[in-house]
């Protein structure tokens, strides 16, 4: 799931396959903003059926705080 | 070319996305489109888009307020502001509405809902009648084509005022990169189609072995789906013509006796039934109908045939054929879109067909006349002419579309063309012509500009009625309005171009003097009107109708 989820994040964000790995925080990524955010959380429902509450997804700064979110 | 995308709701994702593949217009914020559109010193007029998408998402904009009178209200109001900041130079496409609320999920009335829908869509046909740079953009066929469920997010709209999925905002993507690109391809014309297996299944001229296939079950009925898309493309002003191998009885015979055929002979303009090469037979087509190969699609099932034409003509496209009949009419509507489709079609597209038909009535009346001049009589010609402010699409199109009867190839743009109607010292000549076989339209164009001297600046004719000695009638309407204004003389132009050569000699052979040494583009011409020579033509009531 988590390999899933990376590559979630690349493709909704359009980046090179590789750009993401489990240590990147969203700082690092220019695509990776508030908008960003948002179409990726939203796609995690959608296509991985991860529910993020939206309390917690304004809380999300990393890859590894989806991960704990999400509990996968 | 530069595009925007506005809407009342955040699309910025939608944006983003498109800014990958072409420029496009980002905002600040979002959800502000009247006031973006009507500040004239907003971003977006600074950037110069030549397209608008105006998305509109309905519940939003009604605010929830359903009750009729206040969402008339609120419709009428979003028109009024936005009709005010209307640009001429500008395209927009503002799109329909399909009202979506968690609330109409309690009790749905669909009744209702289609009642607040079409406020909007009616509202939107008015602005449309006003405006002939505004199109519709068909955000309620991908909606009702997903599916409510498949469009709406709450997470979205919650996490962002972003109403929709991530599958809608790529849809709303790709609609909207289509409409672009209708805009920068140059649509194709002709329509060209095989019998055996591509408008039936089976072969004509088996019946007793086996009848066609084309009925309304099964796979016979995916062969009349096709057939009615095809119907419907034909109507959007597009060509059709046959191009196959059989024995001409056979076909004909299942095309005027086939209780399931949906496409009759006279939906046809012309038909190739033989067992000449495709290619020769294409060749023969674009001849007969004055059109470029590089406006054909060829359509056959059969690859050895695709292979040949593509081979032989590169320039016609053959499009793949799909794996199995039930495929064929989405694999159509594909390739109409791909192809065909066009941001708007004029009466004169519609009418297509019938002139193609009729031109080639007129060419078997020529050969059988026993003079030229008996043969202009017979057809009962009739120059009409139209008023350009009624007309002003087919006038640009007619002005930027001809080729070879075009003495100085100018183009103008709808913005331009308007500018040039409200000028007084120019003076635009445009006429219908028709005759026994029918209406041939609107096709000729032109301009005299009244400065020092009288001038015609611009000279265009469709080239399916060239040869008709029409040109010396127009000539003596415009020389008839130089006089007019008090000119002595009138001058015209012929600027050389690759592909008027038609029309090298027209000044001349209208009596036209050559003016030497003068520096311009072209050669310069001209007849003093105390002395213009007599030309003859042939045309009901003796002249041109007003």
């Amino acid at each position: 799931m988590r390999e899933k989820v990376i590559l979630l994040i690349e493709e909704i964000l359009e980046l090179e396959p590789g750009t993401i790995t489990e240590d990147t925080v969203a700082e690092d990524i220019a695509e990776w903003d508030s908008l960003g955010q948002i179409m990726v959380i939203g796609a995690l429902e959608e296509k991985l059926g991860l529910n993020i509450s939206l309390e917690q997804a304004l809380q999300i700064k990393s890859v590894k705080d989806i991960f704990t979110l999400a509990d996968i | 070319m530069k595009a925007a995308v506005l809407s009342n709701v955040n699309l910025n994702s939608v944006i983003r996305g498109l800014g990958k593949k072409i420029e496009v217009f980002e905002s600040e914020g979002y959800g502000n489109e009247l006031g973006v559109l009507l500040d004239e010193h907003s971003g977006l007029y600074k950037f110069q888009p030549e397209l608008i998408f105006v998305i509109a998402e309905y519940m939003e904009l009604l605010g929830h307020n359903l009750r009729t009178e206040q969402a008339a209200a609120a419709v009428d109001s979003w028109f009024g502001a936005f009709e005010s900041s209307i640009h001429k130079d500008i395209t927009y496409y503002v799109s329909d509405v399909y009202l979506y609320g968690l609330e109409l999920l309690v009790d749905r009335d669909e009744q209702n809902k289609v009642h607040l829908e079409n406020l909007w869509q009616e509202r939107l046909a008015a602005c449309r009648e006003k405006f002939n740079n505004v199109l519709v953009f068909p955000l309620r066929a991908i909606i009702e084509h997903m599916g409510e469920g498949q469009v709406y997010s709450s997470k979205f709209w919650y996490m962002g005022k972003i109403p929709y999925s991530t599958n809608m905002q790529k849809a709303l993507q790709k609609e909207i990169l289509h409409k672009i690109e209708l805009f920068r391809r140059p649509a194709k014309k002709v329509l060209l189609l095989d019998l055996d297996n591509t408008l039936w299944g089976g072969l004509a001229g088996e019946h007793d072995k086996s009848p066609v296939q084309l009925s309304e079950d099964g796979v016979g009925m995916a062969y009349k789906n096709l057939q009615r898309v095809i119907k419907r493309i034909k109507e959007q002003g597009i060509v059709l013509g046959l191009v196959s191998k059989n024995n001409p009885e056979d076909a004909l015979s299942i095309i005027n006796n086939h209780a399931h055929m949906v496409l009759h002979a006279e939906d046809f303009a012309i038909m190739k039934l033989n067992w000449t090469a495709k290619h020769e037979n294409i060749m023969t087509i674009a001849q007969e109908l004055n059109l470029g190969l590089d406006s054909m699609v060829f359509f056959d099932d059969n690859p050895a045939e695709r292979q040949l034409v593509q081979e032989m003509l590169p320039q016609v496209v053959t499009p793949d054929f799909p794996a199995n009949a039930e495929q064929l009419p989405e694999a159509m509507i594909a390739i109409y879109q791909q192809y065909f489709e066009k941001p708007y079609v004029t009466v004169e597209d519609r009418q297509k067909t019938a002139q193609y038909q009729a031109n080639q009535k007129r060419d078997e009346l020529r050969q059988s006349a026993l003079s030229f001049e008996d043969y202009l009589k017979n057809l009962q010609i009739k120059l009409i002419r139209v008023e350009a402010a009624k007309n002003i699409e087919r006038l640009v199109q007619l002005v930027n579309k001809t080729n070879q009867f075009n003495l100085t190839t100018m183009r103008f743009t709808l913005n331009e063309m308007e500018k040039m109607l409200e000028d007084k010292n120019k003076e635009i000549f445009l006429y219908q012509v028709t005759d026994c076989f029918g209406d041939n339209g609107i096709v000729s164009a032109s301009v005299v500009d009244y400065g020092e001297d009288a001038r015609i600046i611009e000279f265009a004719m469709s080239c399916r009625v060239m040869g008709r000695r029409i040109e010396n009638a127009i000539i003596e309407n415009m020389e008839q309005a130089a006089r007019k204004r008090g000119y002595e003389r009138l001058l015209g132009e012929y600027i050389p171009t690759e592909k008027n050569k038609p029309v090298a000699d027209l000044y001349s052979a209208l009596g036209y003097k050559k003016l030497e040494n003068i520096t311009a583009k072209g050669e310069i011409y001209e007849v003093s009107l105390s002395d213009t020579p007599k030309r003859s033509y042939e045309l009901e009531n003796g002249g041109i109708m007003l």
